[in-house]
């Protein structure tokens, strides 16, 4: 059963589809925790609670990245003000490297738009398959005519209907010219 | 007496008439004489001019003839040395250098059709096969599912796996 810390890491996580996402929020997270720290929160101690909250989302409206503005925006809105206590915040900041540290990043490219529960499905099994949490993010490109193009931070793999034919084509073409030759 | 007189006038008169007269006609054939003479002396000197004018021409006509026999015996000269024999060598040596020459180029020509052919034949089998790749994803774009669409993917992811390995390895 995950924690409540946790719950919030596979939140944020789940909206994330794209490295540099992933990189912005992680670099936005570090920000903030500078700021959620015991010492500010010291210094802060004898300002009320709404003071405090404004202080917060003050903050919070400052990120760039929009998933993570938009849903720390939601929790100031909901009242969840505990998740921003120092101790708290630490614990989320841990788990959400941890957690992002095992993600892996895969480019799909299509030719058609696939549904958001397909892409789902695809992405576990890719996660099944790889052994860690893969991210899909599908971009959709019509000459593929069909199939898929995978691209991952170090290799590309091609297999899209149009390179398959062209390589056909490729190959009838020297298997022509193979046969004229021994004709000759 | 008068009558006399008269007759003496008259007598002087007549006299001095002849006299006149004849005085003018000998004066008239000095004149007809002298320019008889002029004619003549032109005449003659015309008659001389043509004369030397003409031994002129028969001087070059002779020159021409001479020419002309020389390059007839010249021509007689060299017919006899060229005889039927070297002709006909000669002839033979010609068709025989037609008949090399005709054959180069006619294997030369063959030679470039054969790779005129071979360069078309090439190009119809390349458009061939682009048409039939061209028709191929056309109908494929069109023929293919949602679905076929998703199994392709899936059965590529699949495949990926393994390849991801083989890299890896």
């Amino acid at each position: 059963m995950p924690s409540d810390v946790e719950n919030h890491v596979y939140c944020i996580l789940d909206q994330i589809h794209k490295k540099e996402d992933l990189d912005q929020i992680s670099y936005d997270i570090s920000v903030l925790s500078e700021f959620f720290n015991y010492k500010n929160v010291n210094e802060n101690l004898n300002e009320e609670y709404e003071a405090k909250k404004q202080l917060i989302s003050k903050k919070v409206n400052i990120i760039q990245s929009s998933i993570l503005r938009r849903y720390l925006q939601a929790l100031i809105e909901s009242d969840s003000m505990l998740f921003f206590e120092p101790g708290r915040f630490k614990l989320f900041v841990a788990d959400f490297e941890e957690k992002s540290q095992k993600i892996q990043f895969i480019d799909l490219t299509t030719s058609v738009e696939l549904t958001p529960e397909d892409i789902h499905n695809l992405s576990e099994k890719m996660s099944h398959r790889m052994q860690c949490w893969v991210k899909v993010d599908v971009t959709v490109d019509k000459t593929l005519i069909g199939g898929v193009v995978i691209k991952n931070d170090n290799f590309i793999l091609d297999y899209s209907l149009k390179t398959r034919l062209a390589n056909f084509s490729a190959e009838w073409k020297k298997s022509l010219d193979q046969t004229r030759e021994a004709h000759a | 007496m008068e009558l006399i007189y008269n007759i003496l006038i008259t007598l002087v008169c007549f006299l001095s008439l002849g006299f006149y007269f004849n005085r003018r006609e000998k004066r008239l054939q000095l004149i007809a004489e002298s320019k008889l003479s002029d004619f003549k002396d032109h005449y003659l000197d015309n008659i001389t001019k043509r004369k030397l004018k003409e031994r002129q021409e028969i001087e070059k006509l002779k020159t021409i003839v001479i020419d002309l026999e020389t390059r007839h015996k010249k021509l007689l000269t060299d017919r006899a040395t060229f005889s039927t024999k070297n002709i006909n060598a000669e002839t033979d040596k010609i068709i025989k250098t037609a008949e090399e020459r005709g054959q180069k180029i006619e294997a030369e020509m063959r030679q470039k059709a054969d790779k005129f052919l071979e360069d078309q034949k090439r190009e119809v089998q390349g458009k061939m096969v682009d048409l039939v790749m061209g028709v191929t994803k056309k109908i494929l774009a069109k023929s293919l599912s949602y679905n076929d669409h998703k199994e392709l993917i899936e059965s590529a992811v699949l495949e990926m796996d393994g390849e991801e390995t083989t890299n890896a390895e």
